[in-house]
């Protein structure tokens, strides 16, 4: 594209309203609430031949395949501290089943690296042969992060390393078995906040 | 919304094994699925891919973000419903959507008695005429649907130097990076966009 045509495409943009985040409060029941009205008795369409939730099944060989070919180097430990983290931005809050929240900090980049901390709480410690693992997206990949697990309180605080710009406004965590490594539920989903910590 | 009988879009022929494998569809792959399994998964990328542009859209619209909260639940449930009527040979998916969700404002306003779009105004006046009106609302809402297609980082400094406004020594005390990078970013940002803009319109 030449000079003048991307100063043309700055002017418009200069008139371009602002794109608005879309209330949290939006995020799910806009999805779930389409699929049950569209599905239900009254509507024209067909019920869905299945309805899982944010239930997703996926095989282990993806899993590794992926975190092979993204090839990055996460660094995460879990603690169970809470509390503020001053210089940090709050980038996205996680919501997931019954009053399971949390959210997603990043602080200063360092280089290709930026730390980041995941706070959850009020969710359920997950039974004795399953566990918890956080995903999230670097390069156009979808990359499993750490497995782990929530205290007694239902709290639990991830502390990661994690390569620059990744988009952990689109981050979720699943429960997985660990007699079924393919079994997995989506129980925690990101979305995006303007807060700061 | 005529719902037709016609045969769906076609189906991915690769069925998607994972979470991931979603991320990685086409527009017109994920309506396909919703049409043809309505599978729900496609729905969300769907959903998530387009919400944040149909909400901008119907809050500047209907100037009411409680009301819009409303209409883009319905915009996205005629999704639901009609994704089997979107045909690629008839456009892109952000032609196809923008339809969906303006005929959502206006049922929405009907049944306000409000008027979503102006009169039609005197042929002497100056101002736009209402077909002028819609095609600015489809350039503006193909252009934030474009601007969501960027990585974190180049939407990012295109909303704040653009959208909202902000300088670039702003955005540069914003995000905490030097005055330099901004600018280098700014337009790589630039450039992806109008890649991303010509794809669109080829499409």
């Amino acid at each position: 594209m030449n000079e003048p045509d991307l100063q043309a495409l700055e002017r418009r943009l200069h008139t371009l309203p602002p794109l608005l985040d879309v209330p949290q409060s939006l995020v799910a029941p806009s999805v779930q609430a389409a699929v049950a009205e569209a599905d239900s008795p009254a509507a024209t369409r067909p019920v869905p031949r299945r309805a899982r939730g944010w239930s997703r099944r996926w095989s282990l060989a993806g899993v590794v395949a992926i975190a092979a070919a993204a090839a990055v180097a996460v660094t995460i430990t879990v603690t169970s501290q809470s509390g503020g983290h001053p210089g940090f931005q709050r980038i996205a809050t996680l919501t997931g089943a019954g009053n399971a929240s949390g959210y997603v900090a990043v602080g200063r980049a360092d280089g290709a690296v930026e730390p980041v901390v995941v706070s959850i709480s009020q969710l359920d410690p997950a039974p004795g042969d399953q566990y918890y693992e956080i995903w999230f997206k670097t390069g156009g990949h979808d990359v499993p992060g750490v497995a782990f697990n929530a205290g007694a309180n239902g709290a639990t605080e991830l502390h990661i390393s994690a390569p620059t710009n990744t988009k952990w406004e689109r981050c979720w965590i699943t429960r997985q078995s660990i007699r079924d490594p393919g079994a997995s539920t989506i129980v925690m989903r990101a979305n995006p906040s303007q807060q700061s910590t | 919304m005529a719902l037709g009988f016609q045969p769906s879009p076609a189906r991915p022929t690769a069925r998607p094994q994972s979470v991931w494998d979603y991320t990685r569809l086409a527009d017109a792959d994920l309506l396909a699925l919703v049409a043809e399994d309505r599978d729900q998964v496609a729905f969300e990328e769907f959903f998530s891919r387009y919400s944040r542009s149909v909400y901008s859209m119907m809050v500047r619209q209907l100037g009411d973000a409680g009301w819009a909260d409303d209409v883009v639940q319905e915009a996205f449930i005629s999704v639901w419903r009609f994704a089997r009527t979107y045909r690629p040979e008839r456009g892109a998916v952000v032609g196809w959507l923008y339809t969906i969700a303006r005929n959502a404002g206006y049922a929405a306003a009907r049944r306000r008695q409000a008027q979503w779009l102006v009169d039609a105004p005197d042929r002497a006046d100056p101002s736009p005429t209402p077909e002028d009106e819609t095609a600015d609302k489809l350039e503006a809402f193909q252009l934030h649907v474009c601007i969501e297609r960027l990585p974190q980082n180049e939407r990012e400094i295109i909303e704040l130097a653009y959208l909202k406004g902000m300088s670039q020594s702003e955005i540069a005390a914003e995000l905490r990076m030097p005055l330099g990078t901004v600018k280098t970013r700014n337009r790589a940002a630039l450039l992806h966009l109008a890649e991303i803009l010509e794809q669109e319109e080829q499409s």
